[in-house]
């Protein structure tokens, strides 16, 4: 089914939409969610909590990409289901990314910087990468894949994507120290 | 506010352009999986 169907659907308030998105969509979401929770019931969880938020959010929306969007709302919902349960040990994956990102930045940035700032130059950072760096960038610190997991998608060595990614996090410290953001 | 965090704002077309890429990949795994196929049939 179309996705305009779909969110056409949810305009209507048919609750069929929710039926169509998870026959359509419903695997990209539950992976992004186990690849972050770790845990197979946290993901289906959060994977119905995605559904009822966009069921929720969509009279006022129109999304233009339905998957974006979606994979969105699972991210965030995944995120706090991490802060809530922060002492637990399988979460430490994305402590360690978020620990990599940090270093990028400078320490105070939370007091300093307002969030729209930080994004807009994280976009026009993204922005400058090449196509390769780009994905790795992506599925690094967005969908949180693990270096191995990379170099299989895009079908590069280890070594070559740690290199990269090594070289990316260089890249971003100079670029938000030459934009004043550091 | 986490960096995180910060990041799931970034622009949706750059979500979009892995999705797009997935399906790429999938497919591209697809034909390679055919072309060792038909190399194996041939020499035979």
């Amino acid at each position: 089914m179309d996705d305009n169907e779909i969110i056409g659907m949810y305009w209507k308030r048919d609750e069929l939409a929710i039926e169509n998105t998870r026959n359509k969509y419903g695997y990209r979401l539950s992976n992004l969610a186990y690849r972050m929770l770790r845990s197979y019931e946290d993901a289906e969880e959060c994977e119905s909590d995605t559904y009822y938020s966009a069921w929720n959010s969509m009279p006022n929306n129109w999304p233009n990409n339905l998957l974006a969007y979606l994979l969105a709302i699972c991210r965030r919902k995944a995120l706090s289901k991490i802060e809530y349960n922060r002492t637990k040990k399988r979460y430490a994956y994305i402590v360690d990314i978020n620990v990599e990102l940090e270093a990028c930045i400078c320490s105070d940035y939370e007091e300093r910087l307002a969030r729209e700032e930080i994004v807009y130059a994280l976009n026009s950072f993204i922005g400058t990468l090449s196509k390769k760096k780009r994905s790795i960038f992506v599925l690094r610190f967005w969908f949180m894949y693990e270096e191995k997991e990379i170099a299989k998608r895009l079908r590069l060595s280890h070594n070559n994507v740690r290199t990269t990614l090594c070289r990316i996090k260089k890249e971003l410290r100079t670029y938000l120290n030459k934009e004043g953001i550091v | 506010m986490k960096m995180i965090e910060l990041i799931g704002e970034i622009n949706e077309q750059y979500v979009t352009e892995i999705e797009c890429a997935n399906e790429m990949y999938v497919t591209h795994s697809f034909l390679r999986y055919i072309k060792t196929k038909w190399i194996l049939t041939l020499c035979r």
